[in-house]
């Protein structure tokens, strides 16, 4: 545990000063933001943007950013150090996913200041259980690739279609169908009722099953590439 | 228990040569008291045999005395020892028989020693055989200099002995231990610092170093001492993106240095690096040995392995083809036994090693003609070309071409 604390404040002294990761979590909380409070359309549904940034923001900054921090650390060869200094796997990737979760419910947080109090627990919860999702993906791609240029080609189409397809799910009633299979677009269905008694049978399995696929791919990814 | 204390020992086993030294340079100058307690400073006793003693000290909650009576009688030639009646001699064939009837016990002290033994390591890549039976055996405050050129199996040779690579056959033990079975803690009585390992770019010097001090337990004021170990003080707060190579070197080393390591595994560590940084890292090496720590180094630099190394080994191909001191190495390769001379007309002259040549330098001397004066002993380098026809920076030279 005291080696993934370790890891957890490596993380958030690198960040701090990597750029390309930390735009990932403030950008969707500051549009959210700016957004709900600048623009005002008759007939817009309520929150409209917080709905709409929150799936996004789930679909996009914990995959990229988890799988640009292990990606980078194998290119750099920093993790193979970090390896021989006794960390274990479990403890940096641990580390590296508690420390993406928590800033992305950081930025959930942000997000949140624009919903009534009572939903927000419910949005915070659904916001989580994304963000889990969303961080083991991430680390399937981040082990799989020796390095940033491969992980970013394989990250951009599984993060284009995880964090658009529940949008564009709401021009097109056939991507609407496929998108049912996404855990974006089942949490998005939940967003937009935002109530625990909108979860059913088809939400949980198609939740289920997408976190089942993400951590076996993982665990496939780990036995073929390791950490090194 | 005897009085029996510990002030500093000094490993001084090699390559099995441990007996002839403990009698020709430990107990012949041992001195002892009337009571037959050691009074002289323990360097002189190989270290091997004086953990032996103090383990049967332990053992038999006996004195020297004592404990050298019951090594003889133990041994079976109690008499002829005791009518010799010579307390050194006897203390001496009382250790030489603890070897005798302890035998495991002497070989884990000497596994102790032995800080790295590799036997017969093989390694292949596909059908390529990188490394063939590769037999090493690196004794406790030594520098162990592996030579060859690129590709000739260096790094995957440390990398099986790091434990970062598994190998096909063979037996690496570092410790005395199985290399696969190290545990964290002797893990960290290990530094690596290898050619590819990176720093964090975006961090500080200091905190790269925070996060190894903390990974390894170290108090946050060593960071100061390991920065100004390696010349990097003044550049505490500096970004590591912003170090020079040569800097970003001495950083790495500084995150090996951290732990104070009982080894250190140093993979090419001045490589394209300028004369005044390799320098400053030599010193750096040397001070690690003079505290004891045992250091294997990886170079193709024959200078480099002449300068720093207590022992080297030239691979070529994956086989070790020469091993040995540096000037021992040359000096067994020297076949010409020439001394060439340029003197002050500007003519270079060749001089046999013979007592002919004797008269004819003693002239020129006296006649101080003499400009510049040189044997014929070859370098590392020249040695292994003789051995293999191939230049140690040969395909860096091509690669680069």
């Amino acid at each position: 545990m005291r080696n993934v604390l370790i890891i957890f404040k490596k993380q958030l002294r690198d960040t701090l000063k990597n750029k390309t990761v930390l735009i990932q979590f403030i950008m969707f909380p500051a549009m959210t933001l700016i957004m709900e409070n600048c623009i005002n359309v008759p007939d817009m549904p309520e929150l409209f943007f917080t709905k709409l940034f929150a799936i996004m923001y789930m679909g996009m900054a914990p995959l990229t950013s988890v799988a640009s921090i292990i990606s980078e650390e194998k290119e750099k060869n920093t993790l193979r150090v970090l390896m021989m200094a006794n960390v274990k796997a479990w403890e940096y990737l641990a580390g590296v996913g508690l420390y993406v979760w928590t800033l992305c419910m950081a930025g959930a947080g942000v997000m949140a200041t624009g919903i009534p109090n009572d939903h927000i627990p419910f949005f915070l919860a659904v916001m989580a259980a994304g963000f889990i999702i969303s961080i083991v993906m991430g680390a399937c791609v981040g082990v799989f690739a020796p390095n940033q240029m491969v992980a970013t080609s394989l990250f951009m189409p599984v993060m284009l279609v995880f964090s658009f397809a529940p949008m564009l799910a709401l021009f097109n009633d056939k991507i609407e169908k496929i998108a049912g299979i996404f855990y974006t677009q089942q949490l998005r269905i939940l967003l937009n009722q935002m109530t625990f008694d909108g979860i059913n049978a088809k939400t949980v399995t198609v939740l289920a099953v997408n976190a089942a696929l993400a951590l076996g791919l993982f665990f496939a990814a780990f036995r073929k590439k390791g950490l090194e | 228990m005897a009085d029996f204390a510990l002030i500093s020992a000094k490993c001084t086993y090699e390559n099995g040569l441990f007996l002839k030294i403990i009698c020709a340079q430990g107990l012949s100058e041992a001195v002892f008291d009337e009571n037959a307690r050691i009074k002289t400073d323990i360097f002189l006793f190989s270290y091997v045999f004086a953990i032996e003693l103090l383990l049967i000290l332990r053992k038999t909650r006996k004195t020297i005395a004592g404990v050298t009576r019951y090594a003889v009688n133990r041994a079976g030639f109690g008499n002829s020892v005791r009518a010799n009646g010579n307390l050194r001699q006897w203390l001496l064939n009382a250790l030489l028989c603890s070897v005798s009837f302890e035998p495991g016990s002497l070989m884990k002290s000497m596994k102790e020693f032995s800080m790295i033994n590799a036997k017969r390591v093989c390694k292949s890549f596909g059908s390529r055989e990188v490394l063939t039976g590769i037999d090493l055996n690196i004794g406790k405050g030594k520098i162990f200099g592996l030579l060859g050129p690129s590709g000739a199996g260096k790094t995957t040779l440390i990398k099986i002995i790091t434990g970062q690579l598994a190998k096909d056959s063979g037996e690496v033990t570092v410790f005395g231990k199985d290399v696969n079975t190290l545990t964290g803690a002797d893990k960290k009585r290990i530094g690596i610092m290898m050619d590819d390992h990176g720093v964090y770019d975006r961090l500080s010097c200091a905190d790269n170093l925070k996060i190894f001090a903390d990974i390894y337990g170290v108090p946050h004021d060593r960071i100061d001492k390991a920065l100004e170990q390696v010349g990097l003080a003044g550049s505490y707060k500096k970004p590591a993106m912003k170090l020079s190579k040569g800097m970003k070197v001495r950083l790495r080393l500084a995150r090996v240095l951290l732990v104070s390591p009982e080894i250190m595994f140093l993979d090419e560590p001045t490589s394209g690096l300028d004369p005044v940084t390799t320098k400053q890292i030599h010193k750096l090496i040397n001070d690690q040995k003079d505290r004891g720590c045992t250091v294997f180094l990886t170079t193709h630099n024959m200078e480099e392995a002449t300068v720093l190394c207590d022992e080297v080994a030239l691979l070529n191909e994956g086989k070790i083809v020469e091993r040995g001191a540096p000037d021992q190495i040359c000096r067994r390769y020297n076949h010409k036994k020439t001394i060439r001379l340029h003197l002050k007309s500007g003519e270079d002259i060749e001089l046999e090693h013979s007592g002919a040549s004797a008269s004819a330098l003693e002239k020129l001397m006296e006649q101080g003609e003499i400009e510049t004066i040189h044997s014929s002993e070859p370098t590392l380098e020249t040695v292994f070309i003789e051995l293999t026809g191939r230049r140690l920076d040969a395909e860096e030279e091509a690669q680069y071409a």
